[in-house]
């Protein structure tokens, strides 16, 4: 199945933190390390990656910093905060009340299809 | 010009156009390291230069979401203090020196054109009373609430605020010149012209200039 991005809006900031909550980290790395956990079905746009880690960055979430690379750009690194950490833990607590909610209509649904 | 250069010049194009501030200098430079590795990845897995670069171009998504998320946020830090909402007070000692003027400019303006020769005497020299109350009540403004002239007139526009403010010149004159009253439609029509010139010439120099880069 391919992920759209549609079905991930909303999510999208959860992921990012998700992360970061292992280690600080950086674009690229970041978005290896969603297409890893996905399976390798999705893939964070550039666009959304960014927009996303100044949104972060703005309510507190995640404070940023320069690597020390010695050729080429330089890398932007990103750090969650204990703030983050919160609004991840809150974020967890929210998917697992919407996934026992689908759960209530999509798991008998997928009773029925697998009887016909 | 190689597949690198190529992806630093697609962000710079991004970028071109908007408030030189820090915060896009810093947002163009993690993006560029960001493509550039991935792009780099997938020359490791195989992939043809010309195939990696499409793929890490498309991968970005809607640049321009970006670009505004960045720009957005710089926009927001150069306003000045007044721009945001003020007390009724405050905000009526701010701008009521422009407002008195801004009156005086309005009422100049009706008596000249719809009833002239009750207060002063018609003319140029009426015009120009005019002109310098409208001036002074924009110099208030402007100076109540710190700003500067410099933003109102953009350098990268300064050939078409010449033209144009140099025909509008010509223009006035003409009005009060019986001689030349006769010519007046050819004062817009030669701003327009002009203007086309300009913008052809302006497009012609970014054509040649990304000719030099690109050899």
């Amino acid at each position: 199945m391919n992920i759209t991005s549609d079905m991930i809006y909303g999510y999208t900031d959860g992921m990012i933190l998700c992360c970061l909550s292992e280690q600080d980290s950086y674009g690229y790395a970041i978005n290896n390390f969603i297409l890893e956990k996905s399976g390798f079905k999705y893939e964070l746009k550039e666009a959304t990656l960014y927009t996303t880690f100044r949104r972060l960055e703005k309510q507190g979430h995640v404070t940023s910093y320069w690597g020390n690379e010695s050729s080429g750009p330089r890398r932007r690194y990103y750090s969650i905060t204990q703030e983050g950490r919160a609004y991840l833990k809150q974020r967890i607590r929210e998917w697992k009340e919407i996934r026992q909610l689908m759960d209530a209509f999509f798991i008998d649904k997928k009773e029925e299809e697998t009887e016909t | 010009m190689n597949m690198e250069e190529k992806i630093i010049l697609y962000i710079n194009r991004a970028f071109a156009g908007s408030p030189a501030a820090e915060k896009t200098e810093e947002a163009k430079e993690a993006l560029c390291a960001d493509l550039l590795e991935k792009y780099r990845g997938l020359i490791e897995k195989g992939h043809s230069p010309e195939a990696a670069y499409q793929a890490t171009i498309s991968g970005i998504g809607d640049i321009f979401e970006l670009v505004d998320s960045v720009t957005g946020e710089n926009r927001e830090k150069a306003l000045p203090s007044s721009s945001k909402i003020l007390p009724a007070a405050e905000s009526f000692q701010k701008w009521g020196p422009a407002a008195v003027c801004g009156i005086f400019f309005l009422l100049w303006l009706i008596r000249f054109y719809l009833a002239p020769g009750l207060l002063f005497a018609s003319g140029l020299p009426t015009f120009l009373l005019g002109a310098v109350l409208g001036a002074l009540g924009m110099r208030a403004f402007l100076h109540r609430n710190r700003l500067s002239f410099a933003p109102l007139l953009p350098k990268e526009q300064r050939p078409y605020q010449l033209v144009w403010g140099g025909c509008g010149l010509l223009f006035l004159a003409a009005l009060f010149s019986r001689r030349l009253n006769p010519a007046l439609w050819l004062i817009p029509a030669g701003a327009v012209a002009l203007h086309q010139v300009i913008s052809a010439w302006i497009a012609f120099s970014a054509s040649r200039k990304e000719e030099d880069f690109h050899e």
